[in-house]
């Protein structure tokens, strides 16, 4: 056996893995919103701080790298990297081809500008406000899901995203005021920009190495989006940022540098979280469970403020600010679970004729359908169906295999437990 | 290339099974069904000779299976 195909195997069932990456990333990622509230009370410019940011967040990458990659022990023969127990397929210094690195640096582009706008928004916001309003990028997500896939949204779809909204403008308006040009921002400039993000780390990560079925891992992948944005925003810092803030780089940037580790770092290990998790299911769902930062600011923001009060601002706008805070925070949970928890695994085995095998694209392209294997067999085709429901699954899939008239047979299975890397 | 295995168990084995299934290094997926089969693995092999080795010499020892049948992938389309 080569060195790239060992992988290793997570003991944890597939759903449990899955939530759990989902919902730790959410953890680090309130943690390090509240870091950052912080850092923007030290330093009030956005340029330098994204700038510092992204120097912070390469350094850290590259030292992860260069630690994950330390062999530690043996499988039939085989060193195996102290990164695999991160992410199950981590290749040390591998160089993606061009068709995933476009899409990293596409991401790179949006993430140096979301940066900008996001520390500039922490000037407006404390923590607590600052997490409900990112998390909107689960709407875009949706929408497009829905857009994308010619997807009526089922009842449950409707009642999460009211329930997110309507949690999140709740949150927002919690400190008795109400920005419209900071909210604006926050809900389509720099939402928005997240969702393209996603979109396009997804396309990422669909990549699969032909040659030993691999994808790209998810600590590599942070890597490359890393350096991209670096180089990108450093462009930028040095077209757009006047001499003042090149000096300013590094003469402040000494007093807030270690801080900043400490925000990437936390930022670095909720993204490899997060990259690895959307291997494993749908992105809207990712976000929907990631959303559970939102509760997560409200206490670690308290703590916060009360370890610093000059330094990390918390808004309590009296009772009627944490009653407000409260209910918007159970209204997101209701709705992120609502969603999470209402999606189902189906395959299909089908024997088709011999044009049948022909159909396999078409097969593949209808909806729902996340893989399609051509079976050596007593079957032809084994079908890997994901769906809010069995219904739906059956309404927008099912028939439209069953339609096909060069399928003679096919039967349905749902998925009761699953385990997988 | 890829493989599934579809097994077919002794009455309340089936968890027992895949909890040992998911630990072995070439199985990819292990998944508890309903209808023909209990459980339906895939598997992620060099080549034949290791899928073999992998019927042979572990499936064909372990108490809970019934019978079970083989299908190799030979082509797979991701979304």
């Amino acid at each position: 056996m080569s060195e790239m195909s060992v992988r290793t195997r997570s003991a944890l069932s597939k759903k449990f893995l899955f939530y759990g990456l989902a919902l730790t990333s959410a953890v680090l990622s309130a943690s390090y919103v509240v870091v950052d509230t912080y850092v923007s009370a030290l330093l009030d410019d956005s340029m330098i701080l994204a700038q510092l940011s992204w120097m912070a967040g390469a350094l850290i990458i590259g030292s992860l790298m260069l630690v994950l990659a330390i062999p530690l022990r043996r499988i039939n023969g085989i060193r195996i990297p102290l990164g695999t127990h991160l992410d199950p397929n981590f290749r040390p210094f591998f160089l993606p081809p061009w068709a995933v690195l476009k899409w990293v640096t596409l991401s790179g582009v949006f993430m140096s500008i979301s940066t900008m706008l996001y520390f500039q928004l922490l000037q407006e916001f404390d923590a607590s406000i600052m997490a409900p309003l990112m998390s909107f990028t689960i709407i875009y997500l949706l929408i497009g899901d829905f857009v994308l896939e010619k997807d009526n949204p089922t009842m449950i779809e409707i009642q999460g995203i009211i329930a997110i909204v309507a949690g999140i403008f709740i949150s927002s308006l919690s400190r008795g005021e109400f920005d419209a040009k900071a909210v604006f921002l926050a809900l389509v400039v720099m939402n928005g920009m997240s969702a393209l993000i996603t979109i396009f780390n997804k396309k990422a990560t669909q990549w699969v190495d032909l040659s030993t079925r691999q994808p790209l891992d998810a600590i590599t992948f942070r890597f490359y989006a890393v350096v991209t944005t670096l180089i990108i925003n450093s462009i930028l810092f040095i077209i757009l940022a006047d001499p003042q803030q090149h000096l300013g780089l590094w003469r402040v940037g000494r007093t807030v540098f270690w801080t900043i580790i400490l925000s990437m770092f936390l930022a670095t290990l909720s993204y490899i979280f997060i990259i690895r998790a959307l291997r494993m299911g749908k992105m809207s769902i990712i976000n929907s469970l990631s959303s559970f930062s939102v509760i997560l600011s409200i206490p670690l923001t308290m703590i916060g403020h009360f370890v610093l009060p000059d330094a990390i601002p918390f808004d309590l706008g009296g009772s009627n600010g944490i009653i407000l805070k409260s209910i918007g925070a159970v209204l997101v949970i209701t709705g992120m679970l609502g969603l999470a928890l209402s999606e189902v695994r189906v395959l299909a085995i089908a024997k088709v004729t011999e044009d049948g095998l022909k159909q396999i694209n078409h097969i593949a392209s209808l909806k729902g359908v996340t893989r399609v294997s051509v079976l050596a067999g007593k079957y032809d085709l084994l079908i890997t169906i994901r769906t809010r429901s069995i219904g739906k699954g059956y309404r927008q899939t099912i028939r439209k295999i069953r339609g096909i008239p060069t399928v003679q047979y096919l039967e349905t299975i749902t998925i009761m437990k699953e385990w997988g890397s | 290339m890829i493989a599934y295995i579809f097994i077919n168990c002794y009455a309340d084995l089936e968890y027992q099974l895949a909890k040992y299934l998911r630990d072995q290094s070439i199985v990819e997926e292990v998944m508890i069904t309903t209808g023909e089969n209990d459980i339906i693995i895939r598997l992620f092999i060099q080549d034949l000779q290791e899928l073999y080795e992998f019927t042979v010499n572990i499936l064909e020892n372990r108490p809970e299976i019934r019978d079970m049948r083989t299908s190799v992938v030979t082509k797979e389309i991701n979304n």
